[in-house]
């Protein structure tokens, strides 16, 4: 984890190193060369790579991130201000999929011999082939255009969370209906569950007692290596919807070349993509009690 | 004796056949995936001219829908440009990125995957410890801090996607080669004398091939999912090359009065990617029932 970290701030400075010289951005056309030394020495680019870096991870071990070069801020204080809005869309999307898919994946797993579960399945297939951009204008054609339902973007009320949340949530639903099923199918076929079966159990206890904690950890495996998707819908999303996340920011960070921003965005969301996976991990233990005991 | 081959030969291809058109999805995927095909290679053909512009006509409605139309069978955008063939051409280059990438991708990724399988030690270390830290961003982002880095052009764009994907391949041809080579034919062919590079390249290749095909298969769409977020996010392929992002990008301005310039090109991105990925699940069915890409 901590060489992720590592790894992370060394890529993230590098990669910003590589987008060239902010100072041509950042100064009107007519600055004198003075000017630009002058600017450049502000914020430290005369100084060797290495010196830079140095300075870099030294700030931020100090607590002391970058100050965005388009804001004039903290780059830190600018991420924390926006993060509220980026946890609300992925965690409501994220509670949305969960409550879908859960009871849909169990089902069609139970069911697994009617007609209905292959015509379904494919159905997660298109689920997951649709491009986020794409639904989220359709989304915006159907519910905010045609019907007038729904705020085509923003950010503020119940209302502008849904399609957002929606959008990103399909994606999401459909991957884990699928990883769901094909756990389930597998605990299905095992000897406990027969026991169980035998016993006169219902099989609604059946599915939600024996066959969902049991194939739970395949599931929250494949979940904790699907974050970095998640997040990549999350970035698409945000800015179709105008949502004022840290997704957003990271993309116009990227395009004003703001390079301390985009170097804190970038540190920020492997920070998160390594607090996913300790969760995955914690998760692991409270699933399964043979990690536990170890 | 000869005849028998060829009656073996003969019942093998018939029993692929068999089990080709019991996978319903993989002969769904193939269809779309050939239509597809189809335009791309048939465009020049077809719609000779797609950056053909005629300002009277803009955003002209489909044929079937309404009576302002003009004889465009899928409308025109915001330049009287005939969508239709502007998805042909932009077929051209979804496939083109798609495929690419992902040849390049696998040509980097598999070599470096195997040596580091097979070798293990610091080599190991130091290649999954890359594939760690770059699997912790989204590829998007990645892919676009690199175009935004180098500039839009069709070479960078493919370069991004290659740099987003490689280590998936050095993942999977790892994990895959380090289940091989401790198997006993592998252990065979090292106590015959053969060298690593042989075993390498005739032992474990054929091996860990399956899997690989299918993550190539599947990585195609999801190369072509990428390009068309850049082009839609404006860093794409610049104009007057149709591509579809781009399209879908144009038409979002347009969105209020003209539906039908954005619609069109994002449906023809999910044919393509969902063609793609039902032929990445029928080959999992039948080649390797067990994989979890």
């Amino acid at each position: 984890m901590l060489i992720i970290l590592i790894g992370v701030s060394l890529f993230a400075f590098l990669l910003s190193y590589a987008t060239g010289d902010p100072t041509t951005l950042l100064l009107s056309p007519n600055a004198t060369q003075a000017e630009i030394e002058a600017f450049r020495k502000h914020i430290g680019l005369d100084q060797p790579v290495w010196i830079q870096y140095g300075r870099f991870v030294y700030n931020i071990l100090q607590g002391e991130f970058p100050r965005s070069l388009t804001y004039n801020q903290d780059s830190f204080s600018l991420l924390l201000e926006r993060l509220p809005a980026t946890l609300l869309l992925v965690f409501s999307s994220m509670a949305l999929a969960i409550f879908v898919s859960f009871p849909l994946g169990l089902f069609l797993a139970w069911r697994r011999t009617s007609w209905y579960t292959p015509a379904l399945m494919s159905l997660t297939i298109i689920g997951y082939s649709t491009p986020i951009y794409w639904e989220a204008i359709i989304l915006v054609l159907i519910f905010s255009i045609t019907l007038g339902l729904l705020p085509p973007s923003g950010y503020g009320s119940f209302k502008h969370l849904i399609l957002p949340a929606f959008a990103i949530a399909t994606q999401q639903a459909a991957l884990l209906v699928r990883m769901i099923w094909g756990s389930a199918v597998e605990v299905l076929n095992t000897d406990y569950v027969l026991t169980v079966r035998a016993k006169g159990v219902s099989e609604f206890a059946v599915l939600l007692k024996h066959v969902l904690p049991n194939c739970m950890i395949p599931v929250v495996t494949i979940l904790g290596l699907q974050f970095a998707g998640l997040m990549g819908n999350a970035i698409m999303a945000e800015v179709i919807f105008a949502w004022p996340g840290v997704a957003r920011l990271t993309v116009q960070a990227i395009f004003y070349r703001d390079y301390p921003l985009v170097q804190a965005c970038v540190i920020f969301m492997a920070f998160i993509f390594v607090i996913a996976n300790l969760t995955v991990d914690v998760a692991y233990g409270i699933l399964d009690p043979r990690v536990r005991y170890k | 004796m000869d005849e028998t081959i060829v009656l073996r030969k003969k019942h093998h291809l018939r029993a692929m056949w068999r089990t080709y058109f019991r996978t319903k999805e993989l002969v769904i995927g193939t269809i779309l995936v050939s239509i597809i095909l189809g335009i791309a290679v048939l465009a020049p053909i077809i719609t000779p001219f797609p950056d053909k512009q005629n300002l009277v006509y803009r955003l002209s409605p489909p044929i079937w829908y309404g009576e302002r139309s003009n004889g465009f069978l899928l409308g025109s955008d915001a330049l009287g440009r005939d969508i239709l063939a502007r998805i042909f051409w932009g077929a051209q280059v979804s496939i083109l990125v798609g495929s690419t990438s992902v040849f390049l991708a696998s040509i980097i990724g598999i070599p470096f995957g195997m040596i580091a399988g097979i070798f293990g030690g610091n080599i190991d270390n130091i290649l999954m410890r890359i594939a760690d830290i770059q699997l912790a961003f989204p590829d998007v982002l990645l892919a676009l801090a690199i175009v935004a880095t180098t500039g839009p052009s069709l070479q960078n764009i493919i370069l991004a996607i290659v740099i987003t994907s490689w280590v998936k391949f050095a993942r999977l041809s790892r994990a895959s080669t380090l289940v091989v080579k401790e198997l006993t034919y592998t252990e065979g062919a090292r106590a015959i004398g053969a060298s690593t590079l042989h075993i390498l390249l005739r032992t474990i290749l054929p091996n860990i091939a399956t899997p690989l095909i299918i993550l190539g298969t599947l990585q195609v769409g999801s190369a072509i999912i990428t390009e068309s977020a850049l082009s839609f996010l404006g860093l794409g392929i610049p104009p007057p090359t149709s591509t579809w992002g781009g399209m879908l990008a144009e038409g979002r301005e347009y969105l209020m009065v003209a539906w039908w310039t954005s619609t069109f090109p994002g449906l023809a991105i999910m044919v393509a990617v969902l063609g793609i990925n039902l032929m990445g699940n029928g080959l999992r069915q039948i080649l390797d029932p067990k994989l979890n890409i």
